[in-house]
């Protein structure tokens, strides 16, 4: 195995010609890219940045930002990346737990209420050619420091050492088959550990990938689909759902051209599945399942497991996952319990939290919070967080199970579901359903609602509560924040 | 173009709930939050049986139909009738 940097130095040597990024009327070739990224090592050597040093990098996804974290790893530092959006609060408290002695950031000098030294991503751009040999970073020095966004509670630094980042990208690449000559549109951003994920992935085997501003509006990834000829397309199910309202003048255009699709970071629901299997009948659709400590550990392919769409799938090549009961022993097929995941990818511990770390990590596991259970045939079945889970009367109701039924009622767009106290005093908790209405359609009432849920449904997990809310509480991922609607309800009591 | 003017701001104070009062050409739709994204397609078909013409899908983008201004001057474009036609 070799470092993610190392075998993007090889890359380059080899094919210096092939294109390596794109972005608007940028365009880097691998030769390119590498000249950049030894031009930005020695500046932050200048800068005096240290290996294991943290460098914060705060920027929005350009191929300068892959000159910045590639030049991190060459001279052995830390990225720490962090969305240029984020409130001072969150930038603040980052600086103050990681303590980084530079910050490549956006163009605005003084947005800064830290003594911290900060560098414009641009002047990467702009730095002067340099020939220097550095030495490949050790696979087991800290490559990254990701904050995860945080369904709940304090932000979790999960260090990934170099290791990590490689066995990842070789076991997705395994997965997913990107390879030499493919073209993938990235609109995910690149300080989100899915959106660099994917820039490890494709430098790693020499793809191109082209850097999109988001799904802001979907013109801009249909553009560069058209433009680029991708082969590649990787998202969020949010920003999917926004694409499959073009149906056959959308993704369906693209049938006989995209080669892959790569979907994760969140729940995707069964009828978008569906609905991309039918407009992009020869094309491979996976969607993974991992959490920044374990990145994408387990997928599964729509077409072919057709037969198992409601699961995340089987594990990845070298990944490990096993399902534990409260004793910490592992449970048998079809049986509940926590999941846990161990491989060459999995982080080795949380920044600054002991605590949190060996309650979280044990002989190369990592607890994933994840309620799950693994059926007969190997397949991996999730019922939401632990922490999410609702208690009625003893019963334990998983809240996704919930919102699954309630979200195909033609009235109902969205729903998230949380215990709450039950006003009778009588069972414990009680589920709560919040619902976004679908455009268009009546309102249903409490009593239809309940209706629809009691027909596939065990009579205690129907919800007792709705409420019609205009959106749902959500992390810059898409990950839904029961936490939130938990808070909301307990302010009311 | 003041018909279209006209039918978008209606759509969007019927439709998309969004405040007469505060409603100018400028207002940022998407952008703003006034107008969910997944909402765009229903716009866009608006707009195309408005004018009668289809809308390239790849110039379904904020630079084009982040305002009522915005949509004008693209139509514009789009049919012929005004500057980059």
């Amino acid at each position: 195995m070799q470092s993610v940097v190392e075998a993007l130095r090889q890359r380059a040597a080899r094919h210096p010609e092939r294109l390596a990024l794109l972005c608007g009327d940028q365009r880097v070739t691998y030769g390119e890219l590498w000249e950049r990224v030894v031009a930005s090592a020695c500046y932050l050597s200048e800068c005096r940045v240290r290996p294991g040093e943290r460098v914060l990098l705060a920027a929005p996804s350009a191929p300068a930002f892959a000159y910045a974290y590639f030049a991190t790893h060459l001279v052995g530092a830390v990225a720490v990346m962090l969305d240029p959006h984020a409130p001072a609060s969150r930038r603040e408290e980052l600086i103050r737990r990681t303590q980084p002695v530079l910050e490549i950031g956006v163009d605005a000098p003084g947005r800064s209420t830290t003594a911290l030294p900060s560098k414009p991503i641009s002047e990467l751009d702009r730095l002067p050619a340099r020939q220097r040999d550095f030495s490949p970073p050790a696979l087991d020095s800290p490559a990254e420091l990701l904050f995860t966004t945080g369904t709940t509670g304090r932000p979790k630094g999960v260090r990934l050492t170099h290791r990590n980042v490689a066995a990842a990208a070789a076991h997705i690449n395994a997965v997913i088959g990107t390879a030499e000559g493919d073209v993938e549109v990235v609109p995910v951003p690149l300080y989100h550990s899915s959106g660099v994920a994917r820039l490890r992935c494709c430098f790693s085997v020499g793809a191109a990938a082209v850097l999109v501003q988001g799904f802001r509006l979907p013109g801009e990834i249909f553009a560069a689909l058209e433009r680029h000829a991708a082969t590649g397309l990787v998202g969020v199910p949010a920003g999917f759902a926004v694409l499959l309202r073009f149906g056959e003048r959308g993704l369906g255009a693209f049938a006989d051209r995209l080669r892959y699709i790569e979907v994760g970071t969140a729940p995707m629901p069964l009828e978008h599945k569906r609905a991309l299997m039918k407009l992009l009948p020869r094309t491979s659709l996976f969607m993974y399942y991992g959490l920044t400590e374990a990145s994408r550990s387990v997928f599964i392919e729509f077409h072919r497991g057709s037969a198992h769409l409601e699961t995340a799938g089987v594990p990845a090549p070298g990944v490990q996952v096993e399902v534990r009961n409260e004793s910490g022993n592992a449970c048998a097929a079809g049986v509940r319990g926590v999941l846990w995941v161990r491989g060459p990818h999995v982080s080795p511990g949380y920044w600054d939290d002991p605590e949190l770390n060996a309650r979280s990590f044990a002989g190369g596991w990592v607890l994933t919070g994840d309620v799950a259970h693994v059926d007969h045939a190997g397949f991996i079945h999730l019922h939401g967080r632990q922490d999410d889970m609702v208690n009625v009367g003893g019963f334990n109701v998983s809240p996704e199970e919930v919102e699954r039924v309630l979200a195909e009622h033609p009235a109902v767009a969205e729903a998230a579901c949380i215990g709450v106290p039950d006003p009778r005093g009588i069972a414990g908790q009680v589920v709560r359903a919040f619902l976004v209405a679908a455009a268009g359609q009546p309102r249903a009432t409490d009593a239809e609602l309940s209706r629809w849920a009691a027909q596939q449904l065990e009579p205690y997990k129907v919800p007792a509560q709705y409420e019609w809310v205009s959106q749902l509480p959500r992390t810059d991922s898409g990950k839904l924040t029961r936490a939130t609607l938990r808070k909301r309800a307990a302010s009311e009591t | 173009m003041s018909d279209l003017k006209q039918a978008l701001r209606a759509k969007l104070v019927t439709e998309f709930g969004v405040d007469r009062n505060t409603l100018d050409d400028n207002t940022k739709l998407f952008s703003g939050g006034l107008v969910d994204s997944l909402g765009v397609m229903d716009f866009v078909s608006f707009v195309e049986h408005e004018i009668g013409k289809p809308v390239p899908i790849a110039h379904v983008t904020l630079e084009n139909f982040d305002s009522i201004a915005q949509i004008v001057a693209f139509v514009q474009t789009l049919t012929g009738n005004g500057k980059g036609a």
